[in-house]
């Protein structure tokens, strides 16, 4: 067979689609694959442009996105695997996993993307969570009979009993117990990874915390003759958090470090600051964790396996859940150790003060609420040119004129120099501190009153999309839902009509909808819909002072509502709720460029 | 003072469970149901002072009890506590939104059930 056949049939045979574009996207070449995984033929699809395959956002954004690349040559998506939504010729939708090389054929440049239908691997992972879910729960129901029968046997109200039977009675009631934990740690690691840990966020005296936390596990450390000491206390640190969720951080850490103390010995604690983040360390004095297991520790099921370890107990789960309750909290954990030394684990959260609240959404709001129909001209000050770029093209979609530049100093420059309805900063410059710009900006007279839009990567979950929409106010939130940071949006885009407000939720997970109703209270009249087609119908028959989407709807993204919100004749301010299940790559762009701001109000209006 | 209390729980061997707890060690009295639509015609019955309900039942779950009993106007004020495996954030919100005064989690301590209840009845009428 001529080597030219044999790669084609070669190609022709993978299980993977190949597909060749050129430089605007138009379709070159496709492999038998394509036809099989899409549903159209061969001639249907060369000739037109790879769009056609896409799901929407993608579909808009693909031409500025391949025009962007071939102007700058920067580009996130050439040679990574990524994870996104394609479109079959019958409509249906379906996840894949896109590889994209630049295959320059002399002059003219070429694209080959790689395609694998993944969509009955994610499927197959949320079958597997809904049932370790559903087994979990079943499971607590014969628990919690066991459990109460041996607690009242126990505590011997109906009898004495026998010695040797309240032995083997306590040994069955602990075992209970232990295997309670467990599934209370198998539910939280499949809501963790569902994204749906919930979590009560608050003004959390962190240091009241660590000191309950030693209280409770006091009992625990001295059965294994271990004592813990606090040895830096009487400050207090406050930090945005949910104490329970602490509490269980501090339990993990604190027991972990008990169960691998030699006896007679003392965990230490010590809460120390670090600019602006507060440091909770727990230091035992056992064998210490070695350097090949580094990498393992907080994975699922982890446990040093050495056969002297065995008996430690506990499901391997702990750190696990640790982990993703303190980056929840948009801290990072971590650990030193070294072999028959011990071992230190940290965490660091940032501290109440420096957490910001939406800066964006405030300043922003105001001053486009007047003059929404003149998209105005925006001033982007972000040294990274990939996120310059991006903000730049969502922006300019929207009708903006956008001027930009990496620089504190030459942005000082283009504010004197011409008038600007708003400006985004980027909080890491690398001529001058973000926040020091700003508070400059807002000492001088001109410029106070200049709205500013915080663009930073290092908090998670200020999001602002307002200016890329043209419309009022938007705002990107995660879920799990932050009940403070949720209503305080809403408060702040219903200030000002705040009695009697009617909010349209769309939403299709209806548990999510009632917490939501019950969330915002009396006040306010929540109509909540399931689907896209009944909120297009309900927005034809009333008004509503604000509407809050999710994107993931069963008839399609919520963000198709914008169009018809846009087209009416009064605003209508919009709240969008983004599930942690959309990897999808411009929902993660523009998160990446848009959220994120860490500085409080009161620090930026100095 | 709390005397008498009705239950419904549709898991047998729990609710024996729960019994024992709430006569044997706390001393009250207690009628009980396995679903929520016996509750209505029990409580006027019997006029308990404090109505403890599960949360997923046949026929007639948890909060639909509570919210007929809310709308009933012999019953409306019988305090009503949740006893639940249901115990996210989000869900306890929910059921003192309801109007529920207060949520005991399952599994339930059995040696303490009965004080818990005390407690949120306490609390309620403080």
């Amino acid at each position: 067979m001529p080597t030219e056949n044999l790669l084609n049939t070669i190609v022709n045979n993978i299980s993977d689609a190949i597909i060749t574009i050129d430089a605007k996207g138009i379709i070159h070449t496709v492999n038998t694959t394509v036809e099989d995984m899409f549903g159209y033929s061969e001639i249907e699809l060369i000739g037109k442009n790879i769009n056609i395959l896409m799901g929407k956002p993608y579909r808009e954004m693909h031409d500025a996105y391949l025009a962007r690349y071939l102007r700058t040559g920067k580009t996130r998506v050439i040679g990574k695997a990524r994870e996104l939504e394609a479109l079959r010729k019958n409509g249906e939708h379906f996840e894949i996993e896109l590889f994209i090389h630049d295959i320059g054929v002399d002059v003219e440049h070429r694209f080959l993307g790689i395609i694998r239908d993944i969509s009955q691997r994610k499927h197959l992972d949320k079958i597997k969570s809904e049932f370790v879910s559903t087994v979990s729960h079943e499971l607590r129901t014969p628990l919690t009979s066991i459990k109460g029968a041996l607690g009242i046997i126990n505590s011997e109200v109906l009898g004495e009993l026998p010695p040797k039977l309240k032995n083997l009675t306590q040994l069955a009631h602990k075992n209970t117990e232990r295997l309670i934990l467990l599934v209370n740690d198998l539910l939280d690691v499949e809501k963790i990874q569902a994204g749906k840990i919930d979590l009560n966020f608050s003004k959390v005296n962190l240091t009241a915390v660590v000191k309950e936390s030693i209280a409770t596990n006091q009992t625990y450390a001295s059965q294994l003759k271990v004592g813990i000491e606090l040895a830096d206390f009487g400050k207090d640190y406050f930090v945005k958090g949910d104490s329970n969720r602490l509490l269980q951080v501090m339990a993990n850490l604190i027991s972990n470090a008990a169960k691998y103390s030699p006896a007679n010995e003392v965990i230490k604690i010590t809460l120390t600051r670090c600019d602006n983040l507060v440091q909770v360390s727990v230091s035992d004095n056992g064998d210490g964790i070695p350097p090949e297991y580094r990498s393992k520790i907080f994975q699922k099921f982890s446990q040093i396996d050495a056969s002297d370890r065995r008996q430690k107990g506990g499901t391997g789960l702990g750190l696990n859940i640790t982990k993703a309750i303190v980056e929840y909290h948009g801290g990072t954990i971590d650990f030193i150790s070294e072999v028959n030394k011990g071992a230190t684990f940290f965490f660091k959260l940032p501290l109440w003060e420096a957490i910001t609240e939406t800066v964006a959404l405030k300043e922003l709001s105001e001053p486009l609420k007047q003059n929404r129909k003149n998209a105005g001209t925006i001033l982007v000050l972000e040294d990274d040119p990939d996120i310059a770029a991006l903000l730049t093209l969502m922006l300019e979609q929207h009708q903006f004129k956008v001027i930009s530049c990496g620089l504190a100093a030459h942005a000082k420059q283009l504010l004197i120099t011409q008038p600007f309805d708003l400006i985004t900063v980027d909080i890491r410059l690398p001529d001058q501190d973000g926040l020091s710009f700003i508070k400059e900006l807002r000492k001088d007279n001109q410029f106070k009153d200049l709205p500013i839009v915080i663009v930073s990567a290092e908090a998670n979950l200020v999001k602002n999309q307002n200016i890329t929409s043209g419309l009022h106010v938007i705002d990107w939130i995660e879920k799990p839902i932050n009940q403070h940071r949720l209503l305080n949006s809403i408060d702040l885009t219903l200030l000002k009509h705040k009695q009697h407000s009617k909010i349209l939720y769309i939403e299709d997970d209806a548990d999510l909808a009632k917490i939501m109703t019950s969330l915002l209270g009396d006040e306010i009249t929540v109509i909540s819909v399931t689907t896209l087609e009944a909120a297009k119908e309900t927005l034809q028959q009333e008004e509503f002072d604000l509407v809050i989407l999710d994107i993931g709807l069963p008839d399609g993204t919520g963000l198709d509502i914008l169009p018809v919100l846009q087209s009416y004749a009064t605003i209508t301010p919009v709240i969008i709720f983004s599930g942690n299940h959309i990897t999808t790559d411009i929902i993660n762009k523009v998160d990446a460029a848009l959220i994120k701001s860490q500085a409080t109000n009161d620090e930026l209006s100095l | 003072m709390l005397t008498t209390i009705l239950y419904a729980e549709d898991e047998e061997d729990i609710r024996e469970i729960a019994i024992l707890a709430i006569e044997a060690i706390g001393g009250f009295e207690v009628i009980t149901c396995h679903s929520g639509v016996d509750v209505i015609e029990l409580a006027l019955k019997f006029k308990p002072q404090l109505i403890l309900l599960d949360v997923m039942m046949p026929i007639m779950d948890g909060p639909t009890t509570l919210l007929a009993l809310k709308q009933h106007p012999d019953l409306q004020s019988i305090p009503v506590v949740f006893l639940t495996a249901k115990i996210m954030n989000d869900e306890v919100t929910h059921f003192t939104k309801l109007g529920a005064i207060g949520v005991i989690g399952k599994p339930f301590d059995p040696l303490t059930l009965a004080a818990q209840i005390q407690t949120l009845w306490d609390a309620h009428y403080a």
